[in-house]
């Protein structure tokens, strides 16, 4: 990792370096600051004689900031511990993340100063209830002082939080459509496209921090238009990003040719005795997981009910030279449709059923012909006579040309 | 093996499933072998020799991996051995074995045959089936460097697995258990 990545957040220095903070275990950090400022707070109220309105609305304008800091600080190590991508343009992308998150630009610091400079301008030229209710009737200079810091603390975190979703989301985009353009083994490991979808839903719960402001706000237009519009920037950058990353393929293309080109798999399953087991299964690959519609009465579905561990070998082999040959094993759980999960979700079914007929037309016709002359538990009649099976990959190894190839997972 | 005769050859028309898993056995090239680490299943396909003998299939291993490491702590073992037809799914025919597996010897197949004296003649033996049904595997030193690079690998170990139970399917939609 390069010096860039290594760049951690105004915030997170700060909290570092001060004596105080440094001591304290990272946890209790955000809990110490929220003592902190809070004692300081009900001690220049005391002083002062500020209303109870006044202090209530003043603590909950601190909770948020305890709130933004808390999340702050536990995505900002989580980006950086993101492992990079084995594709050359896709660990471009992962850099600049990084760079725009922690790097020497400070864009989350122009932004806050700038939401900084708009709140103080509003509230200077347009004193209103709700600045007025935390300054009291006759601001002395340390409530006004305490109050701007309060607000710069509200502002840089606000603007923390709508870069880190924005970026979040610039990231996810690029990844997306750089991931089109991979080549041979170059890929996201799936296991940093899901530490990025949760850092996505991460950046949702910025909503929470915005919380306990809602009172402050709730009686001004200006500022409630303000909120809905940093709301709808944090939910839409968020969900976006999260659906970007959740059409990236899971696995580099060399081993997605093997899904597509593969006609059977072998599915090996144990029962809770550890006894194993394995038979040959005809599959679909729906881009990301693995559909098999097997017999209800067969052993493989008796040991998944007891062990939904399993494990599945894809491979094609060269007839002619035995040393050519390609797999790939994924493990993983395996999920048994029931005929609920089939009424909420007829629509996996339908594409299923279409991929099966696509990719086994011979085998599909023939099941057809030979309706009448199979025995129940052979024919196709999903739920009577056979049940589909979803595998969701954990783990996969590659192998080509009967040599591991070993790919980041 | 007695018993099962009588109530699962009538499922094959009267044929004898015997000969059609012999077949399998001596003809195919690929065994998918399942091995199971804790509850996690494993499949890797391997080369491997069918000795009648002993009813017993043996393969060869790199030591460090993972199915050898899976054997060690449990050494139960499922395989698969398989014909597909690409047009007819009751054409398909194959058996699943169940069975015990056992270390034979370290073998390097490598070396040349003069440097087999240190192993048991039936692990000499079953060497000799592997190159026969492998010509690859035969005088590795006329293969090209990559070959041997890889049968180096894969060829540390001779493992044996005694099968205990066969399940033959084929013609059709249906199961033969064959018990031995």
């Amino acid at each position: 990792m390069n010096n860039e990545a290594k760049k951690k957040w105004i915030y997170e220095i700060i909290v570092d370096k001060v004596p105080l903070f440094s001591i304290i275990p990272k946890r209790f950090r955000v809990l110490f600051q929220l003592t902190i400022m809070e004692t300081v707070g009900l001690s220049i109220a005391y002083y002062e004689g500020l209303e109870v309105r006044s202090i209530i609305l003043g603590s909950l304008a601190i909770l948020a900031v305890a709130i933004w800091s808390q999340i702050a600080i536990y995505i900002g190590p989580a980006v950086r511990g993101l492992r990079n991508p084995s594709s050359p343009q896709e660990l471009n992308i992962m850099e600049s993340y990084r760079q725009y998150l922690f790097g020497e630009k400070r864009y989350e610091l122009i932004i806050g100063v700038f939401i900084f400079s708009l709140m103080l301008a509003y509230f200077i030229f347009s004193p209103k209830e709700p600045l007025m209710i935390l300054l009291g009737k006759t601001p002395s200079f340390t409530i006004v002082f305490f109050v701007s810091i309060l607000l710069w603390d509200l502002t840089y975190r606000i603007g923390l939080s709508l870069w880190a979703s924005v970026a979040s989301l610039n990231c996810s985009m690029r990844l997306f459509f750089a991931s089109k353009t991979r080549f041979k083994l170059g890929y996201t490991s799936y296991k940093e496209l899901n530490s990025l979808k949760f850092l996505s839903m991460i950046n949702l719960s910025f909503l929470i921090g915005f919380m306990p402001l809602i009172p402050l706000s709730i009686k001004d237009s200006f500022l409630i238009s303000f909120a809905t519009m940093y709301m709808s920037i944090i939910i839409f950058s968020s969900i976006l990003s999260w659906k970007f990353l959740d059409r990236i393929p899971l696995y580099p293309p060399e081993v997605l040719w093997l899904f597509e080109e593969a006609m059977y798999a072998y599915i090996g399953t144990s029962n809770k005795n550890r006894m194993p087991h394995v038979t040959p299964v005809i599959f679909v690959f729906d881009g990301k997981e693995v559909y098999m519609a097997t017999s209800k009465i067969s052993r493989k579905v008796a040991n998944l009910k007891e062990n939904n561990d399993v494990a599945l070998l894809i491979d094609i082999r060269d007839p002619v030279n035995l040393l050519n040959n390609r797999a790939v094993m994924i493990k993983g759980k395996a999920k048994i449709f029931n005929p609920f999960d089939a009424i909420i979700r007829f629509w996996i079914l339908i594409k299923i059923r279409r991929l099966f007929h696509h990719k086994y037309p011979h085998y599909m016709k023939k099941y057809v012909e030979e309706r009448d002359n199979i025995p129940l538990a052979w024919q196709t009649t999903l739920f009577v006579s056979r049940l589909l099976i979803r595998i969701r990959m954990e783990e996969f190894i590659y192998w080509k040309e009967a040599k591991r190839i070993h790919i980041p997972i | 093996m007695e018993r099962s005769k009588t109530n699962t050859y009538s499922n094959l028309n009267g044929k004898d499933p015997k000969e059609a898993i012999t077949n399998l056995l001596k003809k195919s090239f690929f065994a998918y072998l399942c091995t199971v680490n804790g509850n996690m299943p494993h499949v890797t396909p391997v080369f491997f020799v069918y000795v009648e003998d002993s009813n017993s299939i043996y393969f060869m291993s790199s030591l460090k991996s993972k199915k050898m490491k899976n054997l060690l702590t449990n050494n139960r073992v499922s395989l698969t051995i398989d014909v597909r037809d690409p047009v007819n799914p009751f054409k398909n025919k194959g058996i699943m074995i169940e069975g015990i597996a056992q270390l034979v010897a370290e073998l390097y197949l490598w070396k040349p045959s003069s440097d087999r004296v240190f192993l048991k003649d039936s692990a000499k033996q079953v060497l000799e089936m592997f190159e026969k049904k492998y010509p690859i595997l035969k005088q590795p030193e006329l293969n090209n460097e990559k070959t041997l690079e890889l049968i180096r690998k894969f060829a540390e170990v001779l493992v044996s697995i005694k099968l205990k139970k066969i399940i033959y399917w084929g013609g059709g939609p249906k199961f033969t258990r064959v018990k031995y």
